[in-house]
């Protein structure tokens, strides 16, 4: 009995010994700032370096501690950041930077040219890896010193400590809204040992408008107010940024009143929107996106235009739009979605028209007889089952079989990266707001796979005319454009369009201003307020 | 019995490089690319190949296996392919909250799980019993990822006893009772049913009857000669148990916010972070075979007769 009891006495002492083993941390809050905003994230910020971040909750992180040399403000509007001005050469293969002056890292080093040089030839650099050196693939001598030829890029130079000139190899309009991107974000270049040996990233210091004073794994990120920040100077005191990864939790702790913000999705949407009180504090944020059924238009019943047109024709989006989003969502007519640069709300004929959608599957060859049948590819969460269930119910009254094929998502992003799924639901949501963003990485031939273009679509006309848009230096003409260029490919159906949804937000009654951007990484939580 | 320990050790040692060796062969088997993962949406086909090259994985399989094995007995983990970070420090940074909700979540099992199945077994038949077993196959049927909600909906949002979150940044322990309960339910009710039916078995022995013709207390009798003979094969669970809570809790840990090593696992196969997963396959085996181990000479000090038994000595 004795050592029975032993044994259960050993393991309580290892509950104490484990609960010595944490630490205490202490809580700082600026002078001259006010309240704290309790905010969370669905997962933990794996990689605050901007060169190798790929993630939303990455970029959100990124977008309150660092600064790009130019941002997108809460209206949407290309502004300079870290770059007071900028000029762009008559033949647009130019770009000079002129820097603001007495701007401070988190760490007291000033920022100057080199250090651009620095942030953005490590994109580049094949040492790091970077999944974004296609953001500056385009700049002269990017090739050479992605295949480690050159030991930086010839096209980024200091003209002086405070103006950098950018050259690229052909115009390129969207290039000033890449450099808005997390990826092409300044770091200190006297910082350079730790950045290379990645240290640097477990608190990093830039140049934004809070820096990072705690961090726990997978627990909690906190920010202060960076009182010397250069521009707008933030209202908040503190962010104090939570990881939580379950939905009904991150309900939970909002009704507990633990958290400012609650994203919503249409599992709990309705439930928020038909109470007064919480309803007047939801917000619905068209966000940059397109939900589609991409088909592999390489291979057969795919290659034929005539099945892809019909299937289009088959589905009525506006019925899964109020079935599914309550109606937070725009049927898409094209890849460009509403509020950027491209995009077109009138018809582009592949509207709901199930006789006319029967009539050209029966013009395929396909009937009652020989029904199509064929593996939709989807991701095996929930909100994917809410709209593929729907897509088969509604097809199967067409007399087309689907047959669901729910995959763990990086099985699934393989699958269809390597042209093994024939059909399959994704979304494409944009890294920067230029129509460019919705053509070329989806739609050129030289995206095929992996790069984007998991559809396979491939047609020279097409490659021309986006490579031909993105010279236009006009930003209607450029436009006009992209809406060229989008009627056309949906002209060949190379996907089922969806729908643009919108992203809803459920805030505390303390919180004011809060700029909820269509893009992930443009609110830096500068105009945000917190009752105390 | 140190006979016992060292026969015992080194039968460890292929236990070990089998379960490595089956993760390995495992995570090249499961379809989803890891490059992938790392160069996000956008990413070419050079880039891909240069990133799995940079991983080793353009390598064939035994040469990646036997490196990896060449770097574990140097004592490198090797680095996350996410986030740069060892992963050595990684696990040192998460396991203190992984032991302390393991070891509260088996403090409150043993408790309650033998006080219930006690309680079940003298009571056997009447009311007390009824209500135990009741508690102990809810228990052990109700999902965690539902009760650890309800719990956290009842006692933490509504009735406010104990916070939502069971991170506690300033070393105090009231943060960790909820997920410790959530997580220790299940093994509490199974230990009762456990200890019941073990004590029911070895109160009706002819020991006991002796015992109780010698005229020795009621209480004597239950606990210093019932239940030190029912708890041999209750020390086996135990054993089982604590090895599966060392090795994180996915569920219990994403619903109180615990950076424990359950969710560092969940993200590590979700991303196919190689070097994580391995790691703490790793950790995990090498910990699953220390808690057999200890519950073997658990066995073996308490009843010196398994020992001679597994050391193949006849008994006298």
């Amino acid at each position: 009995m004795k050592r029975i009891l032993f044994s259960t006495a050993f393991v309580c002492v290892m509950a104490l010994t484990a609960s010595l083993l944490l630490n205490s941390p202490a809580e700082t809050n600026p002078a001259g700032f006010k309240g704290v905003f309790s905010g969370y994230l669905s997962s933990e910020p794996s990689n605050l370096d901007p060169a190798r971040g790929v993630d939303v909750n990455e970029a959100s992180i990124q977008a309150k501690v660092f600064d790009g040399l130019v941002r997108y403000d809460e209206k949407m509007r290309l502004v300079g950041n870290l770059a007071e001005s900028w000029t762009v050469s008559p033949d647009g293969k130019e770009l000079v930077f002129r820097l603001k002056q007495n701007v401070f890292f988190h760490n007291g080093q000033v920022m100057t040219s080199s250090d651009v040089i620095y942030s953005l030839d490590r994109i580049l650099d094949p040492a790091v890896g970077s999944p974004r050196t296609w953001a500056l693939e385009k700049v002269e001598g990017a090739g050479a010193r992605m295949r480690g030829e050159a030991s930086t890029v010839s096209g980024i130079t200091a003209i002086d400590d405070y103006t950098v000139s950018i050259k690229l190899t052909a115009a390129f309009a969207p290039f000033l809204s890449l450099l808005s991107m997390p990826a092409c974000y300044i770091l200190p270049s006297g910082n350079a040992h730790e950045i290379s040996e990645r240290s640097f990233f477990e608190k990093p210091a830039g140049t934004g408008p809070f820096k990072i004073t705690e961090r726990v794994r997978d627990s909690y990120i906190k920010l202060v107010a960076n009182s010397s920040y250069h521009g707008q100077k933030p209202h908040l005191a503190r962010l104090d940024i939570r990881i939580i990864p379950e939905n009904m939790k991150a309900e939970m702790e909002f009704e507990s009143g633990n958290l400012d913000m609650l994203q919503l999705y249409p599992a709990n949407y309705e439930r928020f929107k038909s109470d007064p009180d919480f309803a007047k504090r939801i917000t619905d944020v068209p966000s940059l996106n397109v939900f589609y059924i991409g088909f592999n238009n390489q291979v057969a019943p795919f290659d034929d235009a005539k099945v892809r047109r019909a299937l289009n024709m088959l589905v009525d989006r506006e019925k899964i739009i109020k079935a599914v989003y309550q109606g937070r969502a725009v049927a898409a007519n094209g890849s460009i979605p509403p509020g950027i640069s491209g995009y077109n709300a009138s018809a582009n004929g592949l509207e709901f028209n199930p006789e006319e959608g029967r009539r050209l599957l029966k013009e395929a060859g396909y009937s009652k007889a020989n029904p199509l049948n064929f593996d939709l590819y989807q991701r095996s969460a929930q909100s994917a089952f809410e709209i593929t269930r729907l897509l088969q119910g509604e097809l199967k009254k067409h007399g087309v079989n689907i047959n669901l094929k729910p995959m763990e998502w990086s099985a699934l992003k393989d699958a269809v990266s390597k042209g093994e799924a024939p059909a399959f639901y994704m979304s494409w949501f944009g890294d920067y707001p230029d129509g460019e963003n919705f053509l070329f990485p989806v739609f050129h031939s030289s995206n095929w796979g992996s790069g984007g273009n998991r559809a396979r679509f491939k047609n020279a006309e097409i490659d021309r005319m986006i490579e031909d848009s993105v010279r236009i230096q006009d930003d209607n003409m450029r436009a006009e454009a992209y809406d060229r260029i989008n009627r056309k490919i949906s002209g060949h159906a190379p996907w089922i369009y969806l729908w643009h949804a919108s992203e809803s937000y459920l805030t505390s009654e303390k919180v004011s201003n809060m700029d909820f951007s269509p893009m992930f990484f443009c609110d830096n939580a500068t105009t945000l307020s917190v009752k105390e | 019995m140190l006979e016992f320990t060292l026969r015992r050790l080194s039968a460890t040692i292929p236990v070990l490089l089998g379960i490595l060796l089956i993760a390995f062969v495992v995570l090249y088997m499961i379809p989803g690319d890891p490059a992938q993962t790392i160069a996000g949406p956008r990413a070419d086909a050079e880039t891909l190949a240069r990133i799995a090259r940079e991983m080793g994985l353009d390598q064939p399989l035994h040469l990646r296996f036997s490196s990896y094995l060449g770097r574990i007995f140097s004592g490198d983990l090797g680095h996350s392919a996410v986030s740069g970070k060892p992963v050595l420090e990684s696990v040192v940074e998460k396991l203190p909250y992984t032991l302390k909700l393991a070891a509260f979540a088996m403090t409150f099992s043993i408790i309650f799980g033998i006080l219930a199945g006690v309680i079940s077994a003298i009571t056997q038949g009447r009311w007390l019993d009824r209500v135990c077993t009741v508690f102990s196959v809810a228990g052990i049927s109700i999902p965690v990822f539902l009760s650890g909600l309800v719990f956290l909906y009842v006692f933490a949002v509504k009735l406010r006893w104990f916070p939502t979150s069971g991170f506690a940044a300033d070393n105090s322990l009231m943060p960790f009772i909820l997920p410790a309960f959530t997580l220790g339910i299940r093994s509490a009710a199974f230990l009762a049913r456990i200890v019941r039916s073990s004590m029911i078995e070895v109160l009706n022995q002819d020991f006991i009857r002796t015992a109780r013709a010698k005229g020795l207390s009621p209480a004597r009798i239950l606990f210093r000669h019932g239940l030190v003979n029912a708890l041999i094969p209750v020390i086996t669970v135990i054993g089982l148990d604590l090895s599966s809570y060392l090795n994180g809790s996915v569920i219990v840990e994403t619903i109180f916010d615990l950076p424990g090593i359950g969710r560092f696992a969940m993200d590590a196969i979700l991303q196919r972070d190689y070097p994580v997963i391995q790691g703490i396959v790793l950790l995990g085996a090498i910990v699953f075979i220390m808690v057999n181990l200890a519950v073997d000479l658990l066995y073996a000090w308490i009843n010196p007769k398994i020992r001679d038994e597994m050391l193949g000595k006849t008994a006298r």
